[in-house]
């Protein structure tokens, strides 16, 4: 079981308040997609579930459990995200860094079969396998992401929490990442909470929205319900027209501006 | 087949590892070829086998005389060969550290003033109080200080230039070139003082070497090693990042703090005995990445081997020469100077274009 409860959470950079107020939960199994305009304060958010940014105000509770009580080390084991940056000159490979994402299991100095068997499933499951020797910063956005994504399915964590999957990603891309997403996801039980720009894959591929605007949440519910003409004209400030289709979710076109 | 055993990741790895020791040994050997060769070279030529004679009587394994001057020769020889490979072992093993600590493969501690750091203030504390070349401890500690406070200093000055890899590098130069400016006025005044010749203490050499500085350098480097290789599967993480490194449940600023507290130790102890010898410890870096690749449990042992052997090796060099053009000690910090510099420039072009 896991759920994380984020309860009138605040948090501000130096004088500017990048999140007010914010209440909200999440489940197992369920995937989760942030979307509002730029600075509203969606992987802020999103850092805050990570432990990366203590906030000024408010709670969360992962399991019923202060998140900052939980010791860096046990939340390895429940929690991965996926911000990281690859440092150029060094020529770092594929399995130099995903083989890190096993170090919460690990015992000895030495990565152990199974962390090599864990690894190898991954990057079969994102049909990355020969990308394995590669050095990183050689890689393309595709195939970038799709190490990340065998990267975050290696933590074998419980939740995942990750900003822009499909950012630089061309349309068959930007499917296959959140095709795998949603795959480990719902096989595994896992809760995916992910900051999105393209409104209709986020309506797509999410069960539930939250739509955050100036560090306020706006709308919070199933993406029909969320995607409103009115709500996006109140965020993004773009008077819109929403299409539904079948397959292929809610479609926005915007229309101009406000 | 894709599902053939020799394709599975673990197999690949194993052999991976595997072949990184069989490197690691070759490179062990390197080394202590180095060592005997530095041995055998100088003004008084002793042969390898009397030098390995030597040796293993000195272990109590054989008994071999190699006549009183054999033995004097040997002696300092021995002194000077340790020292070298200490300190070519504790540059590079800092090159090491703070290029991941910084994410900068740039970073060097002589780029980044920390030699001329714990110069100064080494000049300053010999100029106060002269006595205090005589207590080991108190050398190592102010050396130590003086490698600290430039780091700080340099990594102030980088955050105010909004922290970028060449803005490090930048900062690093400006205050290497102001320290080190201090410490030729001052290294001049205290050359009076001890009877140390001035270029020594500022061009790097191991002229002077006697076995108090084995000792010294001994120490700071198995103390700076061991921290290194406790710290080095977690340096593993922190290269892509505090984000990363803390969500994988380590704690990336004590870490980084760590990991300058010991570069400042291992450089600032090593420059107490050597003077400045500068780009070891950006050269050695990246040929062990090349031969052993990037993973720290490796690299940190790699890289003191090759630090130790390319800085022996350049030692005995210029000795040789010292001895052929008769014209006294050349300074060993020069001549990597002379190595370093380009290798400086190709990675900044590699940096500029990319």
């Amino acid at each position: 079981m896991v759920k994380i409860k984020i309860s009138s959470l605040s948090f501000n950079y130096d004088s500017i308040q990048a999140l007010k107020n914010v209440s909200v939960e999440f489940r197992e199994g369920e995937m989760v997609g942030i979307i509002g305009p730029n600075g509203a304060g969606k992987t802020t958010l999103l850092k805050c579930i990570a432990k990366l940014l203590k906030p000024h105000k408010g709670v969360i509770y992962l399991n019923g459990r202060e998140l900052w009580s939980i010791s860096n080390k046990e939340l390895a084991k429940i929690l991965a995200h996926s911000l990281f940056e690859v440092p150029k000159g060094f020529n770092l490979t594929v399995l130099d860094f995903l083989l890190t994402s096993r170090y919460p299991y690990s015992k000895g100095l030495w990565e152990t079969e199974e962390d090599l068997a864990v690894v190898e499933e991954a990057l079969t499951m994102v049909n990355a396998k020969h990308l394995v020797e590669r050095k990183m910063e050689e890689l393309s956005d595709g195939e970038l992401q799709r190490i990340i994504m065998a990267k975050l399915i290696a933590h074998q964590a419980k939740i995942l929490l990750v900003d822009e999957p499909t950012v630089h990603l061309d349309l068959k891309y930007q499917l296959e990442v959140l095709s795998i997403l949603r795959r480990i996801s719902k096989t595994k039980n896992i809760l995916t909470v992910m900051t999105m720009h393209d409104l209709r894959l986020a309506s797509i591929f999410s069960d539930k929205l939250v739509l955050l605007h100036e560090g306020k949440i706006i709308a919070i519910g199933k993406p029909q319900d969320v995607l409103t003409e009115e709500n996006i004209a109140k965020t993004y400030g773009v008077k819109v027209k929403i299409l539904k289709h079948p397959k292929a979710g809610l479609i926005v076109i915007p229309l101009s501006t406000l | 087949m894709t599902n053939n055993s020799v394709d599975r990741l673990h197999v690949k790895y194993r052999l991976k590892l595997k072949r990184i020791v069989i490197k690691i040994a070759l490179l062990t050997v390197v080394t202590f070829s180095v060592f005997i060769l530095s041995l055998s070279v100088g003004s008084v030529h002793i042969s390898f086998i009397d030098v390995l004679l030597a040796l293993l009587s000195k272990l109590g394994i054989t008994n071999y005389d190699l006549g009183s001057l054999g033995k004097v020769v040997l002696g300092i020889r021995f002194s000077r060969t340790m020292v070298a490979i200490l300190v070519g072992s504790s540059l590079a093993v800092s090159g090491v550290l703070i290029q991941t600590t910084t994410r900068n493969p740039l970073a060097e501690p002589f780029l980044l003033g920390l030699s001329s750091g714990a110069l100064m203030f080494l000049c300053i504390s010999l100029i106060i109080s002269p006595k205090i070349h005589m207590s080991s401890a108190a050398i190592m500690l102010i050396s130590f200080a003086g490698a600290l406070t430039a780091l700080l200093v340099t990594m102030t000055i980088s955050e105010f230039l909004g922290g970028t890899p060449l803005s490090l590098i930048l900062a690093g130069i400006a205050v290497s070139a102001m320290f080190a400016g201090v410490s030729q006025l001052l290294a001049f005044i205290v050359q009076f003082k001890l009877n140390i010749p001035f270029l020594i203490l500022l061009l790097g050499s191991f002229s002077n070497i006697v076995l108090t500085h084995v000792f010294i350098v001994s120490t700071s480097f198995t103390v700076g090693f061991i921290i290194a290789l406790v710290i080095s599967k977690k340096l593993n993480t922190l290269i892509f990042g505090d984000e990363h490194a803390s969500q994988l449940g380590y704690n990336p600023k004590v870490l980084r703090y760590i990991a300058i507290l010991t570069t400042s130790f291992l450089t600032g102890v090593a420059v107490s005995v050597s003077g400045l010898i500068g780009f070891i410890g950006l050269v050695v870096p990246h040929i062990s990445r090349l031969i052993v690749g990037n993973d720290h449990r490796v690299l940190i042992p790699s890289s003191a081997l090759i630090g130790g052997s390319l800085l022996c090796f350049s030692d005995i060099i210029v000795r040789y020469f010292s001895i052929q053009l008769g014209l006294g000690e050349l300074p060993v910090g020069a001549l990597m100077s002379i190595i370093g510099a380009p290798f400086f420039i190709y990675l900044l072009l590699k940096k500029m274009r990319g």
